[in-house]
């Protein structure tokens, strides 16, 4: 199963996943991070990485996040591919506090 | 060449290898990168670490063989650095030279019997599996009915899987013919993996940790010692470690009947904790692994005798080292500041770089390198800035000494003739390739 790019990614955009990713399938829009599952080889090494602990095996998807698998599949494809490490987006310091990973 | 100004060898054509190379040829259009490699067959670990029935995590492969036929990329295969050509040649060619040669020297456990036939280390045994050249003699040995594995990383579940995947599972991976043919004769039918840390300390991915729970007609065991069905995880353990602490748990109560049972009739995998190995006995060959136990096991201080025929430790690997250049005790690496090597005396070597597993130790996975060749290449980028170099032979030079030596040297046409090769009889056999194993059967097919 792909790993899976969820909410928690969205207004934040830490993108320290992509520097690790050995096959560059994180793609980006304004918001947030996709993972083209075609290209996605299953290594985890992404999950480790991200700040908001939003990338998942999508064989352990909580249930309430069931529908990422689909958005991200539907999104990457369309979407240019973010291979290098960006600034965050403005407030994601503030979203990361809220959910309490800080 | 027009327009080249650079030249740099990176030697090791492993995944640091080419995330480096990559992030160089990214960099500066003025550079370009001559590729070495020890062997006549390129991808390092992602084709002799990576488990042969995880053909997903291959896949990388795609991403080296782009690179590697990237216009300002030249592969050199079957140079050996310093066998074939020294590293002061590389040196004095070249603006820069990284090096990414990894860490394939397996450590020892340091304990009595451990040179006792049957005992290997996993890196030898990996290398087998796998059809590296450097092990196509080897022979394990598997007409024991138990193995033990030592080790609690990703690696020694590797093993533990191979050992006792069925039959039509190991066809269809890319594993060695020599490794398909000795596996179907195994007698091996129980592998206990065995370390030092506890249930919730391991290095093991629960993700790979599941795949047992996949293996028809393998049965789990779950050694854990007092307590583990009620315990949570502490505190301080990363995701990762609570996850597969989490794995145990669940399996747990489920194994604790079956363990109290006669010996499953089909195979078992036996997961222990809190155990570390004190001597391997036997007469002519290992026959037993002797551990003495943690005081917080709650298992016998006396200790713990596990029969076996075969044993493999799989407690990591160092850097083979360089001559004339340091090595960082702790970590095996090769010795360097943020990739800059340092001499004997702790001092920069110039123009010499590290990358990998040699810069940081055997750790991390095949992604990591991405980030850290990205690092040293800045590094190699930055150090060439400042240095108003000469023009260099480079890669011109390399060529020449070999044709002159009528070396026979591994291209990137060359080695794409090897793929197609091994992927045309994996077709002919049904199977995803079949590896060519041998340095002259390699050289063979990329004379096409």
């Amino acid at each position: 199963m792909p790993f899976v790019v969820t909410e928690n990614c969205d207004a934040c955009r830490y993108t320290e996943c992509v520097q690790v990713c050995p096959v560059a399938c994180f793609h980006a829009d304004d918001t947030m991070l996709y993972i083209d599952p075609d290209l996605c080889i299953d290594c985890g090494a992404c999950v480790p990485r991200c700040p908001v602990k939003a990338i998942y095996d999508a064989a352990d998807l909580p249930d309430a996040l069931a529908d990422w698998t689909a958005i991200n599949a539907e999104r990457a494809p369309a979407l240019p591919v973010i291979s290098k490490r960006q600034e965050p987006l403005p407030g994601a310091a503030q979203k990361r506090a809220a959910l309490g990973l800080a | 060449m027009d327009g080249i100004t650079t030249e740099c060898a990176v030697v090791g054509a492993g995944p640091a290898g080419f995330y480096c190379a990559e992030a160089l040829l990214q960099a500066h259009e003025g550079l370009r990168v001559t590729l070495v490699e020890r062997l006549p067959a390129v991808f390092g670990l992602a084709r002799y670490g990576v488990a042969p029935d995880h053909l997903k995590l291959k896949q990388v492969c795609s991403v080296f063989d782009r690179i590697a036929r990237h216009p300002r990329l030249a592969l050199a295969g079957n140079v050996d650095v310093p066998g074939t050509v020294p590293l002061s040649f590389l040196r004095e060619q070249f603006h820069a030279v990284v090096l990414a040669t990894g860490a394939p020297q397996a450590r020892s456990l340091g304990i009595e019997g451990e040179g006792l036939p049957g005992s290997h280390s996993a890196a030898r045994f990996v290398a087998w599996y796998n059809g590296h050249p450097d092990a196509a003699d080897f022979a394990p040995g598997l007409g024991c009915e138990s193995a033990v594995v030592v080790g609690q990383g990703n690696v020694a579940l590797d093993i533990a899987r191979v050992l006792l995947l069925p039959p039509e599972r190991r066809h269809a991976s890319d594993m060695a013919t020599h490794a398909l043919q000795a596996l179907a004769g195994s007698s091996v039918r129980t592998v206990h993996v065995v370390g030092r840390r506890g249930p919730w300390a391991t290095r093991f991915s629960v993700k790979e940790l599941r795949e047992f729970e996949q293996l028809e007609d393998v049965s789990l065991h779950i050694h854990a010692g007092v307590g583990l069905a009620g315990q949570s995880a502490p505190p301080d353990a990363d995701d990762a470690a609570r996850q597969a602490g989490e794995f145990f748990r669940r399996n747990a109560a489920a194994s604790t009947l079956v363990a109290c049972n006669p010996p499953h009739a089909g195979r078992n995998v036996h997961f222990h904790f809190g155990l570390s190995p004190t001597r391997l006995a036997g007469r002519l060959a290992v026959e037993s692994a002797h551990f003495s136990a943690a005081a917080d096991s709650g298992l016998p201080q006396s200790g713990v005798c596990l029969p076996c025929g075969l044993f493999i430790r799989s407690i990591g690997t160092v850097s083979a080292g360089m001559h004339g250049l340091g090595q960082d005790p702790a970590s095996g690496a090769i010795a360097n500041h943020e990739g800059q090597v340092l001499d004997a005396d702790n001092q920069p070597v110039d123009g010499l770089f590290v990358t990998g597993w040699a810069r940081r130790g055997a750790t991390g996975v095949i992604g990591s390198n991405r980030d850290d060749g990205s690092e040293v290449a800045a590094k190699v980028l930055a150090w060439l800035g400042q240095c108003r170099s000469e023009r260099r032979h480079g890669r011109a030079a390399l060529q020449a000494l070999l044709a002159m030596r009528s070396h026979a040297m591994l291209d990137q046409p060359g080695w794409a003739r090897v793929d197609a090769a091994e992927r045309a009889a994996g077709a002919a056999a049904g199977r995803p390739r079949v590896k060519l194993v041998r340095v002259q059967e390699l050289l063979a097919a990329a004379a096409g």
